[in-house]
Order: structure tokens, then sequence, then C-alpha cells
């Protein structure tokens, strides 16, 4: 790996206050080079989302949360970087989108002047320039005649419009790390595929680094250079995407895959769900491997926790007292086939 | 947006048809004939029987409906049956006070009550936050004629800076109406301003947890920008209705003050024809409060379209 961007230490975050103790997320700990895209999955509440939050600094004034770790920001600890030098990387250097294209953009101001905001905070352009710029943003990201929309209000434009709004929202400080938090969900099959080309798109064209968040593998499948599994706030397994999606080593990657139907792997919105469920963070966490109680492979040593053990090569990681050797049944194997 | 105001402008009509109606009836299917109220005690029947077929008040109820209405658009209020005096005349000299104090108090309590609920909610976690949010909700319980009556003790009984009662048209001096309807002001504000603030302080918490104050914060828009450019408006369009809602506390408040300081208002001028069953008088004001809540409505909705581009494009 050349050219460390972003690496995140032993991040854990868990609730202060109330529902004390709960850890959201629970020393995880991955990187990202400059330009490349890690995806991180898992089903829904592993703490992804609060992951990504961490990452850019949202939480991180929400006496709610309590955060520990590290996250290195070319090479500078955005832990413990006081919050106004943060604000200044919010949006700059660093850039997130979210999940709910409606709800993300402010309903009572133009599209034009939400990006323009963003312009102004992190360029030194003046009024016309910026307005040019934005005007080459709202093109580049593929709305129609932006001349003419710049000025639209949220409402005026589609989910998938104000998706790609956000998305050019997102570059107007010319981030080096783009974080998506899903940024398809919430769209229509056709959209999401679009979303999808859009991001692999500009992320050569500036050369950023994208965390990219999904429930889906398929996507992960098109877009990832590596891949980080969650489960339950813990990495299970991370890895390049292709030895990861090939040879998944644990048993919650093998299920994740054997999951979705390969003939219609991008639409796939919400995962079919797994046996069992996810354990409640709040009640604190099962002693041993937390995915045992829904395991196939369950076997006595699973009652200690296995540590994060890399596999020969090094590059790919497994959170499994199987490792290497995980069986998989001939239905895992077969979807692997057809991802490759 | 044009068939938004003029949806609004019918229902607006609509609802003052129907108060009208109801300040008639309501009146006039009140026990007691205004006729023998009008001749006092010593009258003959003969002579209430008399006075009650020259009022009309012998008509079937729809037949002096009717009359009152065509009556009441052509701007014929009638005569009051205290005073002999025009209604129309009644209501002309009773309205400037009102309107003085009611529209004074409100402005004022927005422009108190908006910045404080937005900072209330911006800073939930700070110490002061929850003292401060406690003092408001203790507030909202305190009746405003207690704070009034406070505050004439202070400032008039104590202080004697002051004036306790009485009103001085704008047209007798500035300075002696500004000093008559400070303490009128200060206790109308001071009974609309904590319930406005907790209204305030909760839609800007609900605010805060949209998405796309989680974008300004992503995006590295400072916090006070987020609060002024993205929070402040979007509280405004629900405190907006919220206040035209509240016009009723308004208008029960603004006559309970008046009573309180003797201004010879709106308030003060109803509650006389009530006791006196001066029907008339009565009606007048009724409908007067009605054209109002109507006519700030109205300006609610002209409001909703200058700051919500959602109601303005469509
Ligand atoms: N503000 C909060 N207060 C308390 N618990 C929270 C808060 N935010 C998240 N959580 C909890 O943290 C856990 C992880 O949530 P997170 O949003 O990161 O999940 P996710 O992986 O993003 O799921 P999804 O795929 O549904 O978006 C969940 O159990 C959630 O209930
Ligand atoms: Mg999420």
């Amino acid at each position: 790996m050349t050219d460390l961007l972003l690496d995140v230490r032993e991040l854990s975050v868990s609730l202060a206050g109330r529902g004390a103790g709960a850890t959201l997320v629970d020393g995880v700990s991955f990187s990202v080079a400059a330009g490349e895209v890690v995806c991180i999955v898992g089903e829904s509440g592993c703490g992804k989302t609060v992951t990504a939050r961490s990452i850019i600094g949202l939480n991180r004034t929400d006496p709610n949360f309590e955060l520990s770790g590290n996250v290195a920001f070319r090479g500078q600890n955005l832990l413990e970087l006081d919050e106004e030098s943060m604000r200044r990387l919010r949006g700059g250097s660093i850039a997130m989108i979210f999940q709910d294209p409606m709800s993300s953009l402010n309903p009572l101001q133009r599209i034009g002047a939400q990006i323009d905001e963003a312009l102004s905070i992190h360029t030194q352009l003046d009024r016309t320039a910026r307005r040019r710029r934005t005007l080459e943003l709202l093109a580049e990201v593929g709305i129609p005649s932006p001349d003419t929309r710049i000025d639209d209000y949220p409402h005026q434009f589609s989910g998938g419009m104000r998706q790609r709004a956000m998305i050019a929202l997102a570059l107007a400080g010319n981030p080096a790390l783009l974080i998506a938090d899903e940024p398809t969900t919430a769209l229509d099959v056709t959209m999401q595929k679009q979303i999808l080309l859009l991001i692999k798109r500009l992320r050569a064209e500036y050369a950023m680094a994208v965390i990219f968040i999904t429930h889906d593998l398929g996507v992960v499948a098109e877009i990832a250079d590596r891949v980080l599994v969650m489960y339950a706030g813990r990495c299970v397994e991370s890895g390049p995407v292709r030895d990861v999606l090939r040879a998944p080593q644990h048993p919650y990657t093998a299920r994740l895959l054997a999951s979705i139907p390969a003939a219609n792997r991008v639409k796939t919105r919400r995962l079919p769900t797994i046996k069992g469920a996810t354990p409640m963070l709040a009640d604190g966490r099962p002693k041993g491997c937390a995915f045992r109680p829904r395991c196939d492979f369950a076997f006595e040593q699973c009652s200690d926790e296995p540590p994060l053990a890399p596999l020969e090569d090094g590059a790919h990681l497994s959170r499994c007292w199987l490792v290497p050797s995980v069986e998989r049944s001939p239905a895992d194997l077969k979807i692997v086939e057809v991802l490759q | 947006m044009g068939t938004y105001l003029l949806g609004r402008m019918l229902g607006g009509l609509a609802t003052l048809i129907c108060v009208s109606a109801l300040a008639f009836f309501a009146t006039a299917l009140a026990p007691g004939n205004p006729a023998a109220v009008l001749l006092g005690n010593m009258a003959t029947p003969e002579r209430v029987e008399a006075v009650t077929r020259q009022m009309g008040l012998d008509q079937p109820l729809p037949t002096r409906y009717l009359i009152w209405l065509r009556e009441t658009v052509q701007g014929n209020l009638g005569t009051s049956n205290l005073s002999f005096k025009p209604v129309n005349d009644l209501l002309m000299t009773a309205l400037p006070p009102t309107l003085q104090l009611a529209f004074s108090s409100l402005i004022i309590a927005v422009v108190i009550a908006l910045p404080i609920g937005l900072l209330l909610a911006q800073n939930e976690r700070r110490w002061w936050s929850r003292p401060v949010s406690a003092l408001i909700t203790v507030g909202i319980s305190v009746p405003g004629f207690w704070v009034g009556l406070l505050l004439i003790i202070t400032f008039s009984v104590w202080l004697k800076l002051l004036p306790s009662a009485g009103y001085v048209p704008l047209s007798r001096g500035v300075w002696g109406n500004f000093r008559s309807m400070i303490l009128p002001v200060l206790t109308l504000t001071i009974y609309l301003v904590p319930p406005l603030v907790r209204f305030v302080r909760m839609t800007a918490l609900e605010v805060l947890r949209e998405g796309y104050v989680d974008t300004a914060r992503a995006k590295g828009v400072k916090p006070s920008a987020i609060l002024m450019r993205h929070v402040a408006p979007n509280t405004m369009i629900t405190t907006v209705t919220y206040i035209g809602l509240q016009l009723g506390v308004l208008i029960s408040g603004a006559i309970v003050i008046e009573v309180i300081f003797s201004i010879p208002g709106l308030g003060r001028l109803g509650m006389n024809a009530v006791l006196n069953r001066d029907y008339p008088v009565i009606q007048g004001v009724v409908l007067v409060a009605a054209c109002g809540y109507v006519l700030v409505n109205l300006l609610i909705d002209l409001a909703y379209v200058l700051i919500d581009p959602r109601v303005r494009t469509q």
C-alpha cells in the first residue's frame, strides 16, 4: 500500500450517559490509501454509520458518544484535533454523503446556494467564480442543463438528482476522502446503478479515496478495492476485494454472499436476512464470538473471542477460529464464481 | 401559489360567515329580553312589548338574521342598547388601544422568544439549559394577571414610576402613550413568551435532528451559521403556524390585561357589553375579533409564501 491517507486504529465508540456501556463500534482498525475505494459491509445496526460519522467527526461533540482509539488522517489524529480545525477539514479534505437524499438538502435553500455555501467555506473564489464552479459541479454530476436548475429548490429535484446534487456539494471542497454512507439505498434500481457509476467515475477524476458503506455485496464487487466486513460493531473480515469475495474466510461473510441472488445482485435493497438476529449491543457484548449463535460451524472454542488473524499473505484478515479452512457449502461457492 | 392564496381567502370568508352566524344566534338565543333590559325594572309589560316590536325582536329568527346580516355587510352595526351610541363609533375608539397592545406584545414576544428558544435547543447539553427550561415551564403556569398585578405594585405603587391604569391615546402625546402602555405590554409579553420559547425550542430540537443539519455540519459550516441559515428558517415555518393557532390566547390575554389596567379597548368594551346584555355591541366586538383573526391568518399564509419555496412554486 502506497501513500496512506487514513489510518483507523482500534476505533471504539460507546454510549455514554443513560445507555452507558453499550459499545457500538469495538476496536475497528483499517486504513485507506490515497485514491483507494474501501467498502464497509454488514447488516443493519452493525455500526457502519457510527464508524463513518466518527471519522468525519459528526459525533465528536455529542456527549452521548465516547470515542477512543486513533483516526489518523495524513498522519494527524482526528480524535484529538480541536473542533475548529476539524470543522475546516469537514467538507474540505473529508466529505460525506448520506443515505437519504430526500432529507439531506435544506428544503428552504436553492440547490446552487447550498453548493455555494460549501465553496465559500473551502475555496477563495469570489461570488461569480463560485457560481461558475457550481454550474461546473452540477454538470459534472450529470444534472441536465445546470444553468436552469441551479436556482431550483430541492423539492423540484427527483431523488436521484438530489443525490447527484449532494455529490456535487461533497466535491466542492475537492476532498481527498469521500465517505458515502449507503448513497444508493434509498433510490430505485436504475438510479442506484447510475449513482454508483458516477461515484466510480468521479473517484478516478478527482483521485479521491472513497469509503463506501453498503449492504450490497454486488456493489462491493463493482466498486471496491478492499472490503471491511463488520458484525456487531467489530471487524470480522477484511482484505482485498477479490480475495474476500472469492474466498470468504469468516462464516458471516460467506452467509452474506450466499444470501444475495446472483441474478439481481445490484438490485437488492436490503439484504435477505441470515437466520437469527444481530445481537442487541445495548445489552452488552455477548461473550466469545458474536456470530456464534447464528453460525453453522460453531464449536466449543467459539465461546472465546477469536483474534483478527491474517491469512498466509497478510492482507486478508479474518476473525474466526476455523481460519483458514472454513468449509463452505457448494451453493456459496457457486455465487462466489458468479461474482468473479 | 395563486390558487393557494385564493383558497385561503375563501376559507377566511367562510370563517367570517360562520362566526357572524354564531355571533348573531348566540346572542339572539341567550335568555333575557333585551327590550326589558333596556327599559329597566320599572317598565310596564305593554311598554316592553311595544319596544320589542319596535326593535324587530318579534320577527322569526331567520328573518332577524338576514336583516342583521344585510345591515352588517353595509357597515351598520346598530346602536348600543346602553349608551345609544353607534356601535361603529364604539368599536373605532376601542380598536386602537387593543391593536397597539396586542401587536406590540406579539412582536416583542417573538423577537425575545425566537433567539432564546433556538439557543436553548442548540445548547441542550449545557448546564444552564435545564434550569432555564424549567424556568420557562414555571412561566407557562403563571397567570398573566398575577404578573400584571406584581408589576403594578412594583412600578406604580412602590416606585411611582409608571401609571397603574388608564390609556393615553397616541394623539395626546407619544411619550404619554408610551408610558401608559409599558406595563400592559410588558405583562402581555411576559404572558406570551414562555409558551413560545418552549415551542421554538421543541421545534428547533427536531430541526437539529434533520438530515440537512448533518449535511451542513459535514460541509464545515460554523455552528452559528448552521443555527442562523439552516435551523432558524426551518423552525420559523412551524412557529408561524403556531402563532396563528395561538391568536385566541393573544386575544383572551389582551382582554384580561385591558381589564386589569383599565384600558378602554375592545376587550373591556366586550366585557361590559356582555355584563349588560348589550347585544349589538357584543356582536360588533365578536365580528371585529373574527375579522382580526381571519386577517392575521391570511397574513400568516402570505408569510408562508415568503418563507417556504414549496408553497411558492406549487
Ligand atoms: N445516537 C445513538 N444513540 C444510541 N444508539 C445509537 C445511536 N446511533 C446509533 N446507535 C446504535 O448503534 C448501532 C449501530 O448503528 P449504525 O447506525 O452504525 O448501524 P448501521 O450499520 O449504519 O446500520 P444501517 O445499515 O441500518 O444503516 C445500532 O444498534 C444503533 O441502534
Ligand atoms: Mg447506517
